[in-house]
């Protein structure tokens, strides 16, 4: 049986990237292929999905493709770069370090050593893929040779979870009426810029609506950002306005959605964006500023801006916020129909067709 | 498909010019978004800012490694393990930390030093923080009222947008809208952007080289730049011409309004001039400059300077108002250039 095995360095429940794998390792599976996940830590209830990277071994006889998946400088590329097996390289975008460099300098250490590690990879590398076309550019400057798109494998079942009803009524309890409350998932990291998010805020209760709230949900990956964008909201005077939550069950983002009223990105980097998806799967109406892959992912299922600047963005969302509707109710239509791009039987062939030309049926 | 209905070029203009009339209303005061920015900063680590000694610091921070091993745990047993652990592996891990820490001392050190010498050159260069925020507190200069005319004429008739910086007070940007350009003004100084916004005038309180960053690519119309250019070391220059023609559109203008290498040091600017790093550059330099950007310089007018010439167009007199002029001429000068319309890009 012809195997490809995959390589990665984290494997982490509420992580759009393992949901990835995870899916990944389905649709080779499903395909015919013998397919493990190799990890360098397996988290929380995803632990016992994979295996310890340095236990793979590698099977005689058979034909194995490694596909290592790039996100982060990790020991695992070293490991793969050292293997005699074909490899794959699953591109997810690195995050230039420079966002890192003012806020958590060790953290631009691993981002600087993986596109390090990214281009010794390219003259071993049989295939590259990527997830928007925007990363696929990175590695064809790089020198990796095909390139190839396959769309995040994206899932709207998982999006169908029991939303958290008592949540739900409590942060709908918090809404003001005639008010909007806006919505932001995702790390909260300099890149995603949520410093702007609060700008824009204060600028659309200063010029539309003095009783908007803002709610930040996401992980705080940078902590000297987490706290200084919290110290920032506070100096505002917003504390009573802008929630930032942290990390929070799948089914307590639901709710979040579920009570929001736009959600708004104005992050600097993005190699895909999951969140984009996630607020149109919701139906709620997207506005978000046009850096990296943002304009690819969201095509025409939401509002993009090509400036940011706190009074443009307050101006945009105050156009979806219009007393008659009829624009939010077209971009949550947009966004639906977005969605479609993103069918997951239809990026899972796009997998399958670029494994199976390269490795051959199994 | 609802994208038919959705003309997302449509919503962003309309939007774009809500955005210019909440401005130029005056009730959106210019210096909100960097008030923003400002308390912003005061939360971003050292490393975010100029301030060469507060990195440091802040180097020498992360560089106090902990020596004491943590034992606590959520696990059953795990904090008697972990103890047990830090018992067995103390001494070892103490002498790596030392031996970190010296090396990290070290390089803190080095960087002490490097950073000393880097203040000095600054002070000797100008390129201060402090002279900057002296001539920061200078009141706006205007351009010489005759100079209007003249950017009026270079830009009527412009279709889309043109950026004046710096505006001052708003003066030539009023005479500007006047003739129907869409102009708008960037200005740094605080005051002068509010009293400017005051005329009813769209001006953002921003440092040039900061609000072209957040500008697109190809978007402007035309250019005016007064006084910014004029107090810009080389290197910037060079860095801010590749910035402004960027922004420009391929059939676009660029004006320079400029007080000139003698003139700056005479006019009204002398103070501006002794606490800059830079000094303005001759037409000649400008039209060097752009034209490897791929644009020709149409016009440049000297200033007459104030003097009164000698009567008669004998040879006798043309002489001596030739001398006059080089005696008396304030220098500045109006540089127009019109980009090529196959101009290199990049």
């Amino acid at each position: 049986m012809v195997a490809v095995h995959q390589f990665v360095p984290t494997l982490a429940p509420r992580d759009a990237v393992s949901g990835h794998y995870m899916r990944m390792r389905t649709a080779l599976r499903a395909a015919g292929y013998a397919s493990d996940i190799y990890a360098m830590d397996a988290r929380g209830e995803l632990a016992k999905q994979a295996k310890p990277f340095q236990s793979y071994r590698g099977r005689s006889g058979e034909p194995t493709w490694l596909c290592y998946h790039s996100s982060i400088g990790s020991p695992i590329a070293d490991f793969v770069a050292a293997r005699p097996e074909p490899l794959i390289v699953d591109y997810h975008n690195i995050t230039p370090a420079a966002f890192f460099d003012r806020w958590e300098p060790g953290v631009a250490v691993y981002l600087r050593a993986g596109r390090r590690q990214l281009r010794s990879l390219a003259p071993r590398t049989a295939l590259g893929l990527a997830d928007s076309a925007y990363n696929a550019a990175e590695l064809d400057q790089l020198g990796f040779q095909p390139t190839g798109v396959v769309p995040i494998l994206f899932d709207r079942d998982d999006l169908h979870v029991t939303i958290d009803e008592a949540a739900r009524a409590r942060l709908a309890a918090q809404r003001t009426p005639g008010s909007s409350t806006w919505l932001f998932v995702g790390q909260v990291a300099p890149h995603k810029a949520q410093h702007d998010i609060v700008k824009a805020l204060a600028a659309y209760r200063r010029e539309f609506d003095p009783n908007a709230r803002l709610r930040i949900v996401g992980f705080p990956l940078s902590r000297s950002y987490s706290r200084a964008l919290a110290a920032y909201v506070d100096d505002l005077g917003l504390t009573d306005a802008v929630d930032i939550t942290g990390s929070v069950p799948d089914a307590m983002v639901g709710a979040y959605y579920a009570t929001s009223d736009v959600y708004v990105c104005l992050s600097e980097h993005e190699g895909f964006c999951v969140p984009l998806l996630e607020a149109m799967h919701h139906g709620v109406p997207v506005v978000a500023f046009a850096a990296g892959a943002v304009a690819e992912t969201l095509g025409a299922g939401g509002l993009l801006l090509q400036q940011k600047d706190p009074l443009t963005v307050a101006t945009a969302v105050a156009r979806v916020m219009a007393e008659d509707a009829s624009l939010r109710a077209q971009l949550v239509q947009a966004g639906h129909e977005r969605l479609g791009a993103f069918d997951l039987a239809r990026s899972e062939a796009t997998l399958r067709a670029a494994v199976e030309g390269l490795v051959g049926r199994p | 498909m609802s994208d038919a209905h959705l003309d997302f070029d449509r919503l962003r203009r309309e939007i774009d010019a809500d955005v210019r009339a909440r401005r130029a209303s005056g009730a959106y005061p210019p210096g909100f978004e960097r008030e923003l920015d400002a308390v912003f900063a005061r939360y971003a680590p050292a490393a975010a800012s100029d301030d060469i000694q507060s990195v440091i610091d802040e180097a020498e921070e992360a560089a106090g490694l902990d020596l004491a091993i943590p034992t606590a745990s959520e696990k059953r047993g795990g904090a008697i393990v972990k103890r047990l652990l830090a018992k067995v592996f103390g001494w070892y891990h103490a002498f790596l930390v030392q031996q970190v820490v010296n090396f990290a001392g070290a390089i803190v050190g080095a960087l002490r030093v490097l950073g000393h010498h880097i203040e000095e050159l600054e002070n000797a260069t100008g390129h201060s923080t402090r002279a900057h925020d002296e001539a920061s507190r200078l009141p706006a200069t205007a351009p010489a009222t005759e100079w209007t005319d003249g950017v009026v004429e270079a830009l009527r008739g412009t279709a889309g947008r043109v950026v004046v910086a710096e505006c001052g007070t708003g003066d030539l940007l009023a005479a500007l809208a006047g003739a129907g350009i869409d102009a708008y003004g960037v200005e740094p100084r605080l005051a002068a952007a509010d009293a400017a916004a005051a005329r009813g005038l769209e001006v953002r309180a921003d440092e040039l080289e900061s609000h072209l960053r957040s500008v697109k690519t190809d978007e402007l119309a035309a250019a005016v730049l007064v006084g910014v250019v004029d107090r810009t070391a080389a290197g910037e220059l060079l860095d801010l011409i590749d910035l402004v023609v960027d922004r420009l559109r391929a059939d676009a203008t660029l004006v320079v309004l400029s007080a000139g290498p003698v003139g700056l040091v005479r006019g009204p600017q002398a103070v501006a001039a002794d606490l800059a790093p830079g000094r303005p550059v001759h037409p000649e330099t400008w039209t060097y400059l752009l034209d490897a950007h791929g644009f020709e310089t149409v016009s440049v007018r000297e200033h007459p300077g104030a003097f009164e010439p000698v009567p008669g167009d004998d040879a006798q007199a043309k002489v001596i108002n030739e001398n006059l002029a080089r005696l008396f001429s304030s220098g500045a000068y109006l540089l127009v250039a019109r980009a090529a319309s196959a101009r290199p890009r990049d």
